[in-house]
């Protein structure tokens, strides 16, 4: 297959056969717009059954949020993804605009250099010269082109880009229509048209949304994994999809190691015992799922090849004092605090964990 | 057959109908589920002058007190039942068990026990108030209501068949009926409330005519007002709603015939809310989030949005995506602030009982006067005595007397200056008041015992408070009022907070209170198993708060000061409690030159009055901070610092004091003026004896005479000397 060398497809060509039978088993009411009914986007989201073919679950997390990302966009408001890194943000974003429009190619990337061209329209600069401004000569951006047919629109990393750039979107979302003065030409956008944002809260380099673009959305926040069991499962399966790609010679991470990670992950993150017993002091750093994968990943590298392949209390603990302790005064002692309070009362599976981390903080 | 009407408890959906159903009906008589022996009441109830929320209460008159508890809001059926009955003069009546019968077995029977069975019923990832109020509340067609409930009845039952308390209470509504038809009414015409899960009981014929034998449990009752807070389950009652403000709203706008008003009074309500407190919420903001819980309906085939929908829309539209920012605007708007009251004089709560019960059992009666007499408690347990009651009786009295203190009823004052914590005596001045008689009254809103209602009050001011030392103030009224449960969510409270806190003064105080907590816990026979690691977290805590703390200014040194001496107190009072560490940090901080001298100064003293500060490094500290050319105050400060303990063993050391007075004599005039300052501030501390013996030692550096050194010293000051000491006061102290 063509289609192999690529390293990622994207989802409309990956999961192309349960999209085609969605649409066949279609029993609800189909918005303006839209390929199928809001509840068959909720079923190819969230898992379930069409006909008789198992749809499998894109999005593992609180389904109540997926609910009203559809209804969100059933209303033809924007929708805006808030979250941590490695929420599954970009990946919700994604699969909405496949289920919708069959389509996730129409987006934005933002970043510090997006321009406002970008959102709105540019020019095809020797067309413009040559026979002034034209229709011939306006180059399209997704946006538009999302507009005039219809459908959704992606807007990746949108507090990357700077406020004034991002505001460009407030009168787009509240008139829905762009005016090209050059040409003396509105276009407005047909039904069906939306924006779907997704937005970084806790990185450096993010610029603070104004007030008017966020009331243009309707904000949903995706949190972190819910459970100690759903966050191992996904460290777990990344961990080894990674280290077989990458072809660490190491022995997968035991689940012991595995749970203890993420363990202390949850906890610092939640600032508090995952039995809710005890509070705990949070640290700076984002601690997300997609860090715990890297550090068992680095682990499994160390391992590798410097050990005998199997990982070792110390190679993790050399990546927890990594990835915990980013401001070295604030969270050194927020980090013995824990090691001292909870990890040592952890019992005596934690016990070499527990002395291979206070060794390094002697 | 008679009329039956099913209902859920507290249902504004329910009361609508049964509204139209009476009219339609127009009974004869009106049966509503409800202890038979309470039906007295019901005039009390339908008197203008009550105002909902109320409740019907029994309880024991023995020990220990169990109540059973019938509560009611305006939008209540069986309240709307009793108005309507009220209202066409028909007679109304309660057709259940006596009260009686749900108090016979240990557990207290809960009346809405076909609410706590829907838990089991259907899952549909909802919790069970939302299920109902999506299948039921919003139905607006009082047929399709009625059948569709009696269909989640019957399908109720079949999932969690009848008990044998249900099946008695059937048995003996049944006979309830056949009396009113026997006496001759249309039994078309008898109108029957009760839950739905009655309904199908009480179609089934009677099997026997065998007369109920009636419980001879003596059993008192009363009227009392009720709350929109106890009734949102929040004081612990499962059999409430979670929301009765709101579903109050439901009510009102549906008898107005505008039922689909209520979700946009309510977005609204938010949004007032949001505005009175300072944030931006516009009226589009409310438009939108309506038109999503429109559409969060829509996706689940409903025709109204759900108070889940509500809130998930507010939250997308109106709060950024985060809960947290509406939490409180929720909580008022779905729960509120509603206290009902009732006509005066008709309550005769369980709390006013379980006081004088106390009184009894504490032989208190003698102090229930209007003269306040002392009373003197000795906590100690009397080991003279037979049994452990009388010997703990001066104990159970403290306890019982602070509860009272904590609910703010004006029995006993504690006498000041007596209440030392951890102390084993106490004196109450006691006194009865009418005063003190009301605010009882009040407490049963908390509570229905002294100790419930305390630990109530204990509770709410824990969720309210905010600082690490009000906490641990809730912690040791807990610990006072003998109250282990509330003491332990105190104790958790406070490690919630003292995580967050880095303020080592403060961690250092609450340390302390725990101390004297796990120290004197045995005498008020308290569990103190959890306080030992809150304990050793907060003091390991403070111990890595140290360093950091002590680098600051001379204003806050001496807090930091006093917090260092504790943390000593405390290692040594708690069998020398994680010395090792302690002594690192000491000796960390008297060798830094980036901490404040005084304290660098001041964790020398400890360490030299451990005995851990040798000879000769005293002596090369002493040289180190007074070395020529260290600026006056920082020295001066340094050996304030030192000079602040074990004076005696400052004295004896020679060495120190010559190197005090070449560093003296190595300053210009004005660094000895200034130094001059800080040097008798910390000679203030000394006794005569001890300045005197300083004097010697400098008079035996200098080679003077002992004696007339004395005599200098201790002879009234000169005219000049006092005029040199009063510029001195007026020195300015610049950069100080």
């Amino acid at each position: 297959m063509e289609n192999q060398k690529f390293q990622r497809l994207p989802a409309e060509i990956l999961y192309q056969k349960e999209l085609d039978t969605l649409i066949a088993n279609e029993q609800y009411p189909v918005p303006p717009g839209w390929n199928m009914s809001p509840r068959s986007v909720f079923t190819y989201i969230c898992g379930g059954r069409s006909g008789k073919l198992e749809i499998t679950p894109k999005y593992i997390g609180n389904p109540r949020l997926v609910e009203i990302a559809i209804a969100t966009l059933v209303t033809d408001r924007a929708l805006l993804l808030i979250g941590e890194p490695g929420t599954a943000k970009s990946w919700l974003s994604e699969h909405l605009c496949v289920a919708i429009n069959g389509d996730s190619t129409k987006v934005i990337q933002g970043t510090a250099g997006t321009s406002e061209e970008a959102i709105r329209y540019s020019w095809n600069y020797a067309m413009l010269i040559a026979k002034g401004p034209s229709e011939e000569a306006l180059v399209k951006s997704p946006l538009l082109h999302a507009m005039e047919s219809g459908s959704l629109v992606r807007f990746e990393e949108i507090s990357r880009c700077a406020s004034e750039v991002q505001d460009a979107l407030i009168s787009i979302l509240s008139e829905k229509r762009v005016s090209v003065p050059e040409l003396n030409l509105e276009i407005p956008a047909q039904k069906g048209f939306s924006l779907i944002a997704t937005a970084n809260t806790r990185d450096k380099g993010v610029n603070e949304m104004s007030a008017a673009l966020k009331r243009r959305f309707n904000i949903v926040v995706l949190p972190a994994p819910g459970d100690l069991k759903t966050e191992m499962d996904i460290v777990t399966q990344r961990v080894g999809q990674l280290s077989g790609s990458l072809g660490l010679q190491a022995k997968m991470p035991d689940q012991d190691i595995v749970e203890q990670v993420v363990t202390i992950f949850r906890e610092l993150r939640a600032g508090a015992t995952l039995d809710g017993k005890l509070k705990v002091k949070t640290t700076s750093g984002v601690l997300s799922s997609a860090e715990a994968i890297s550090l068992l990943a680095n682990s499994m590298a160390l391992a590798a090849s410097f050990g005998d392949g199997k990982i070792r209390a110390a190679d993790v603990a050399a990546g927890l004092q990594g990835a915990i302790v980013k401001d070295e005064a604030k969270d050194g002692v927020a980090w013995k605090d824990y090691l001292e309070n909870i990890l040592k009362k952890k019992g005596l599976a934690y016990y070499e964990l527990y002395h291979a981390c206070m060794e390094l903080n002697k | 057959m008679a009329a039956v009407f099913g209902v859920r408890h507290l249902s504004p959906a329910c009361s609508l109908h049964l509204s139209a159903f009476l009219d339609q009906l127009q009974p004869q008589v009106v049966l509503i589920e409800g202890p038979s022996d309470c039906s007295d009441f019901i005039e009390a109830v339908v008197s203008a002058e009550l105002t909902p929320p109320f409740a019907i209460m029994a309880y024991t008159d023995t020990t220990p007190v169990r109540s059973v508890l019938y509560p009611f809001a305006c939008y209540s059926p069986e309240y709307v039942a009793m108005q309507w009955a009220h209202a066409h003069q028909v007679p109304c009546v309660f057709m259940d068990l006596p009260a009686a019968a749900f108090l016979e077995n240990d557990t207290p029977a809960k009346p809405q026990a076909n609410d706590q069975a829907q838990d089991q019923a259907v899952d549909l990832k909802l919790d069970e108030e939302d299920r109902w109020e999506r299948m039921f509340e919003h139905e607006t067609d009082g047929a399709k209501f009625t059948e569709a409930l009696a269909l989640f009845a019957h399908h109720l039952r079949q999932l969690q068949p009848p008990d044998a308390l249900t099946l008695r209470r059937e048995a003996f509504m049944r006979g309830v009926i056949d009396h009113y038809i026997e006496s001759g009414i249309d039994a078309e015409r008898i109108a029957v409330i009760c839950g739905a899960y009655h309904g199908e009981g009480l179609e089934t014929p009677s099997a026997s005519g065998q007369a109920e034998k009636l419980p001879a449990l003596s059993v008192r009752r009363t009227l009392m007002p009720y709350s929109y807070f106890r009734l949102a389950s929040l004081s612990g009652y499962g059999a409430g709603n979670k929301a009765p403000a709101y579903y109050e709203q439901l009510w009102q706008y549906g008898r107005e015939g505008h039922p689909d008003q209520a979700a946009a009074a309510y977005l609204s309500q938010l949004s007032f809310y949001q505005r009175k407190h300072g944030y931006s919420c516009s009226t589009a903001q409310v438009i939108e989030a309506l038109q999503l819980a429109q559409s969060l309906a829509a996706l689940r085939q409903e025709t109204a949005p759900s108070l889940q929908d509500l809130k998930d829309a507010a939250i997308a539209c109106m709060g950024e995506g985060r809960p947290t920012v509406l939490m409180e605007a929720f909580v008022d708007t779905e729960i509120g602030t509603a206290i009902g009251s009732l006509p005066q004089g008709l309550s005769q709560t369980a709390i006013q009982n379980d006081f004088y019960h106390a009184l009894r059992t504490l032989k208190l009666q003698r102090y229930n006067t209007l003269t306040a007499n002392l009373l003197e408690l000795d906590l100690r347990e009397k080991t003279t005595v037979k049994t452990e009651a009388s010997a703990f009786l001066d104990l159970r009295r403290s306890m019982f007397l602070h509860r009272l203190r904590v609910l703010g009823v004006p029995f006993g004052t504690l006498r000041p200056g007596t209440q030392a914590r951890g102390d084993w005596k106490e004196s109450w001045d006691l006194k009865w008041s009418s005063t003190a008689e009301i605010t009882l009254i009040e407490a049963s809103l908390s509570g229905d015992s002294i100790a419930s209602a305390a630990q109530f009050v204990l509770r709410r001011q824990l969720t309210q408070a905010q600082q690490l030392s009000e906490c641990a103030a809730v912690m040791e009224e807990a610990f006072l009022c003998g109250l282990q449960e509330s003491l332990d969510d105190a104790l958790k409270a406070v490690q919630a907070l003292a995580i967050d806190s880095s303020a080592l003064e403060e961690i250092v105080r609450t340390a302390r209170r725990l101390s004297t907590l796990l120290r004197f816990g045995s005498l008020r026979r308290m569990d103190s198993t959890a306080i030992e690691p809150l304990f050793h977290q907060l003091f390991y805590r403070a111990l890595l708060l140290c360093p950091g703390s002590c680098q600051c200014d001379g204003k806050a040194a001496r807090g930091v000061m006093e917090a260092l001496g504790s943390i000593n107190e405390l290692s040594i009072l708690h069998d020398h409690y994680m010395e090792e560490t302690w002594l690192d940090v000491l000796t960390e901080l008297s060798g830094r030159d980036d901490v404040h001298p005084l304290l660098g100064g001041y964790a020398a003293a400890i360490r030299l009055e451990r005995g851990l500060l040798a000879e000769a490094e005293l002596e090369q500290w002493i040289s180190y901070r007074l070395s020529p050319g260290v600026p006056a105050e920082i020295a001066a400060a340094s050996f304030e610092g030192l000079m602040l303990r074990n004076h005696y063993a400052l004295i004896a050391r020679a060495y120190l004091w010559r190197q005090l007075d070449e560093y003296i004599a190595s300053l210009s005039d004005p660094d000895f003026q200034r130094i001059l300052l800080v040097l008798r501030r910390a000679f203030g501390a000394y006794s005569a004896a001890e300045k005197q013996a300083v004097a010697q030692n400098l008079g035996s550096l200098w080679q003077l005479d002992e004696d007339s050194v004395a005599e200098v010293l201790n002879d009234e000051l000169k005219q000049e000397e006092q005029d040199l000491l009063s510029e001195l006061e007026d020195f300015d102290f610049g950069e100080f």
